[in-house]
């Protein structure tokens, strides 16, 4: 499944592959020996995707055809767990809505604290080193089991988040326990730990060649004019990345909820997140090939959100580097 | 949509009395603004760090950010080792795999990003659709088989199966983190050196590289990060306690079928934490001193 | 144009970061001697935390003293990444030749050939001094696949403190269910916390009660050994005692995961827990933040239900090249006084009542009260059932997931327990 959907066969004399904007035909040979130069620079990538990636991947396609309880060969089934998952399997469905839930929460929220620091300390100052730093620390941290203990503590009830809650008058109890705040408190802790998306917005506002805004302060654009007309477009490219890698990786979260819920998605299944549920039949029930099947539904779920964010970025994305 | 830049003019700043207070109030909005943002951001690090001088009853039942009984031995105690090897002999493993990861992919990821941005080739859309396909399949079922080729190599209980995939640029996110950079620079750059004579080597070794340092310095900032604090295929590969790094030697801390000793699992996350927090100070320096200091751009 | 970019910030770090490769891959790449000659290496995984392997390399460099042909390579992680590293090496090619095993697996990996046999070509280790109805937690239609290592067994852990308030219905040698509420009441109305954690959610209190009743939880074909009616009952009774507020509440009860972190009675929040006796360490008093007693299952009828079950079993790998010396590894490991005595209670009350007598005078605080309230209730302990059936593991994890439906009122007991069974034997038929 083609993510970047080219429009024109990537044989074709113009040369636009599946990398966004096409190129006006005609400006350069086509690939001629230069070519040669391009399977150069992909060979170690190549080397990895044929010895590391490609055969697993196809392995992992076969067993979600498969009945494979991990000590047994696997025993061909056909369509047999795909079919199971549809139709007789409700924690299926209930997790594949947990985790839209997530990937919708949490990305933008995220995406728009990264983006937000990352403006805010794009200045010289004095200090910017250190609050870099310190707004990166809670990334720092990932999920391990202390971290998923802190914020049990905080989100606990009594804790310091419902002292906060119920000072404003509404009585939340405790969050990481309760079916309806659970995922809210799994949300916060992923926008917490927004440090990754900030620092790349950061080296991409770097990029940004400062005479396009000695323009844009000739004109007399005011903040908003330039952050549109300048900051975003020069962005644009590191804003897709950004927003492509978040939302897989919401997709498939999985530390967060596992050491929280200690690896059940509690509680009532309400931090049951897809690829936790799919760790649960793989590795606990021995079920790897309706695991796998699982697992190839997400890719074809993935690839149809990236798709259609690549396909969009066409009309936003801008880069310098291809043709004008 | 490009923001045309227009011909360069001398930048009029007015250096009145009143423009510099002002920016002085600005400064002073600004700092408070992010201070009063990291309070809130490092409140839970701070519990992290007061959960470190708790005794375990505390850490259990206690809500309170402060001790009531001050205590330093769970660090101590986090030192002990264990299985014995020393606490050192973490570290040093951790640093190995770590460093050795960063090297690897800064390189490998950044000749295939060079290729996918800049070079132009026959099934580079496929390939680069492909590239992003990695990023899709969950781990956990691509684990078993990974074992398997790993294991047929003689490879497990070494580093080579936590090393070996970055230097090969299995890593597709730094992959295509790079080629989003190497792709918003310039046209005109590639131009320049091919009409010096340049071939794709140079050009990318000499232009390129270079200038892609933003993602260049974000790729390793991130992978020494990820790669210390990676659980998953670090269990999986290492056997030996000698070759242990720190997150197998974090997790020993709690086992639910022995005693469980918190006080020092939270010493131990924070000594964690040490090595990368100065990584990253290390590092994120190098990340201001982008491209954007030196006149390029308007043609 | 400007090709200065790369300047000297870039190169320090760069070398820096070289330098420490380079004594790296010197230190990763050396002391990787391998045993020539007769030498039988044997790799040997096991759960548990840095104290147990401590002790777990002395008792190897003890046997290696002993046998110096033979040597002994460890592995050791936490209980749950411990079976998933288990799960992955197996299904990738690589078994350890001994390893530890959980009795809830053991069925799990023997019918799918990862286990050998014990007691059949030489592969034989001695278990003349562990109680029969223990060693048939490893015993799969009469055939040894797993051995014990240590035995422990259901108790109710409580605060005495807390519990004075109960008066006569304070739990002891004989009490019965109805004392268990009734007292439960009076420390709930007492004090500021429930009387109990729940235990409605854990399968493993639910069996000491079925079994109270002549019932099992699996048949001897595998199946289950009760009915809806059996869960609705047990679900009523339990959420009965937390409406009352006897028991813990619910979003306590939902976190409960068998951690201490989790545990109610650790988070001083109710006064008594069920647990197995082996959860008292040496410093369970700091933990827990007080000091605690032991006391049985509380019962109506003369039966009390309560087993003595091995908290953990070791077994040799099907495709281990060396079974006979692993055999007398783990030998040594259960049967030898001294070794017992250096392991003490790091694996739990050890399986071998000969090593368990040796180290019972020198045992002190929470493991000695443990020691003794097993040793007390040991002729009421009856044989441990067949290891369970495949697909157990998920029904037990259904249990618990099920019952918070009914906690959090999603669900009556009676449409819970319905849907519970649906799902065990969908669970045991796969």
């Amino acid at each position: 499944m083609s993510t970047a959907a080219p429009e024109r066969t990537a044989g074709a004399a113009s040369g636009g592959g599946g990398l966004g904007r096409p190129r006006p035909p005609g400006r350069r040979q086509p690939y001629g020996e230069r070519a040669a130069f391009g399977y150069l620079f992909l060979s170690p990538w190549i080397a990895g995707a044929l010895l590391l990636t490609l055969g697993p991947m196809a392995y992992s396609l076969y067993l979600s055809f498969t009945d494979y309880d991990l000590f047994t060969s696997p025993s061909w089934v056909g369509l047999d767990n795909y079919v199971r998952l549809f139709t007789e399997d409700d924690r299926f469905l209930s997790s594949v809505w947990v985790t839209l839930k997530y990937v919708l929460i949490s990305t933008p929220l995220k995406l728009a604290a990264a983006l937000g620091v990352a403006l805010l300390l794009n200045r010289p100052s004095r200090g910017q080193g250190f609050y870099r730093a310190a707004f990166y620390a809670p990334s720092l941290l990932g999920a391990s089991v202390a971290v998923a203990l802190v914020w049990r503590v905080i989100f606990d009830d009594g804790g310091p988040v419902s002292r906060l809650t119920s000072a404003f008058g509404a009585d939340t109890g405790g969050w990481t326990t309760d079916p309806q705040f659970a995922l809210l408190a799994i949300v916060l802790l992923a926008v917490w730990q927004f440090g990754a998306p900030m620092v790349i917005f950061l080296a991409g506002l770097k990029q940004i060649p400062t005479t396009l805004y000695d323009a844009a302060a000739v004109d007399g654009a005011g903040w908003w004019r330039t952050f549109r007309s300048v900051t975003v477009p020069m962005l644009s490219p590191v804003i897709l990345f950004n927003l492509v890698l978040e939302t897989i990786h919401a997709f498939q979260a999985f530390t967060a909820a596992f050491v929280v819920s200690g690896g059940r998605g509690g509680p009532s299944d309400s931090t049951l997140f897809y690829t936790l549920y799919l760790y649960q039949r793989g590795f606990v029930d021995f079920q790897m090939g309706y695991a796998s099947a699982m697992a190839w539904l997400l890719v074809v779920a993935i690839a149809i959100v990236t798709a259609v964010l690549f396909r969009t970025s066409r009309a936003w994305v801008f880069y310098a580097g291809d043709a004008r | 949509m490009s923001a045309a830049p227009a011909a360069p003019a001398a930048t009029a700043v007015g250096a009145s009395r009143a423009g510099r207070s002002r920016a002085r109030t600005r400064r002073v909005v600004w700092h408070v603004t992010c201070l009063g943002l990291l309070a809130v951001l490092l409140y839970p690090v701070l519990w992290l760090l007061s959960m470190s001088f708790k005794p375990a009853d505390e850490i259990i039942s206690s809500l309170s950010l402060l001790p009531e009984r001050f205590i330093v031995g769970n660090y101590s105690e986090a030192m002990a080792g264990s299985g014995g090897v020393s606490v050192w002999r973490f570290f040093s493993n951790s640093v190995i795999v770590a460093g050795l990861c960063v090297v690897g992919n800064v390189l490998s990821c950044a000749v295939a990003a060079y290729a996918f941005a800049r070079l132009r080739f026959r099934w580079r859309g496929p390939l680069f659709a492909f590239m992003i396909a990695t990023l899709m399949l969950p781990a956990h079922v691509l684990l078993i088989p990974q074992y398997a080729i790993f294991n047929q190599f003689d490879m497990i209980d070494t580093f080579w199966p936590l090393v070996l995939p970055k230097f090969l640029a299995t890593d597709a996110f730094f992959v295509f983190l790079m080629v989003q950079f190497m792709r918003s620079l310039p046209e005109e750059l590639g131009q320049a050196a091919r009409i010096d004579g340049c071939g794709p080597i140079r050009a990318f070794a000499y232009i390129f590289l270079p200038l892609a340092k933003p993602a260049l310095v974000t790729t390793a900032i991130f992978t020494f990060i990820w790669t210390w604090n990676d659980f998953l295929s670090q269990l999986i590969y290492l056997n030996s306690p000698e070759n242990y790094t720190l997150p197998l030697a974090l997790r020993l801390f709690i086992d639910q079928t022995s005693q469980s000793s918190y006080g020092p699992m939270f010493a131990m996350s924070v000594l964690t934490l040490i090595p990368i927090v100065l990584f990253f100070l290390a590092f994120q320096r190098l990340l201001v001193e982008g491209v954007s200091t030196s006149g390029m751009g308007g043609s | 144009m400007m090709l200065t970019t790369h300047s000297r910030g870039w190169r320090r770090p760069a070398a820096v970061v070289l330098a420490a490769l380079a004594l790296g891959v010197t230190a990763a790449c050396g002391g990787d001697d391998e045993a020539s000659g007769d030498t039988v290496t044997l790799h040997f995984t096991w759960w548990g935390n840095a104290d147990r392997a401590d002790l777990t390399e002395q008792a190897i460099d003890m046997f290696e003293a002993e046998h110096p042909d033979i040597r002994i390579e460890t592995s050791f992680a936490e209980f749950n990444a411990y079976w998933e590293k288990m799960a992955t090496q197996i299904a990738g090619g690589s078994a350890p030749d001994i390893l530890q095993m959980d009795y809830r697996y053991v069925r799990e990996y023997a019918e799918r050939n990862v286990l050998r046999e014990f007691n059949v070509d030489g592969v034989d280790v001695d278990t003349s001094a562990m109680e029969p109805g223990l060693l048939k937690a490893g015993e799969i239609d009469g055939t040894a696949y797993a051995i014990p290592m240590s035995q422990n067994t259901q108790a109710l852990l409580y605060d005495p403190a807390a519990w004075a308030a109960a008066g006569e219905q304070a739990p002891g040698e004989e009490w019965s269910w109805d004392d268990l509420e009734q007292g439960g009441a009076a420390v709930a109305a007492a004090g500021e916390v429930a009387a109990l954690s729940d235990f409605g959610q854990i399968e493993d209190w639910f069996e000491v009660w079925l079994r109270q009743q002549g019932k099992e939880l699996y048949t001897e074909d595998g199946e289950l050994g009760y009915t809806t009616d059996d869960v609705a009952a047990y679900w009523t009774f339990t959420n009965g005692l937390r409406e009352a507020g006897i028991v813990s509440p619910a979003e306590e009860t939902a976190t409960m995961d068998g951690s201490q972190a989790n545990s109610p009675l650790a988070k001083q929040t109710s006064a008594a827990e069920f647990n197995y006796d082996s959860g008292l360490t040496a410093d369970s008093w700091e933990i827990y933040g007080r000091e605690l007693a032991l006391a049985p299952f509380p019962t109506d009828g003369g039966e009390l239900g309560q087993y003595a079950k091995p908290s953990m079993l070791i077994c040799i790998s099907q495709r281990s090249e060396h079974p006979e010396e692993a055999a007398q590894f783990i030998d040594f490991l259960l049967n030898d006084i001294e070794v017992g005595e250096l392991l003490g209670t790091s694996r739990g009350m050890p399986a071998n009542a000969e090593v368990r007598e040796a180290i019972g005078a020198d045992l002190e605080g929470p493991p000695l009260l443990a020691y003794e309230f097993e040793q007390a209730l040991l002729p009421q302990l009856a044989d441990a059932p067949a290891p369970p059936p495949r697909g157990a593991g998920s029904v037990k994890a259904a249990f618990q997931r099920i019952y918070d439906d009914v906690i959090f009122g999603s669900a009556t007991p009676e449409d819970a327990a319905a849907r519970f069974i649906a799902e065990a034997e969908q669970a045991l038929a796969q």
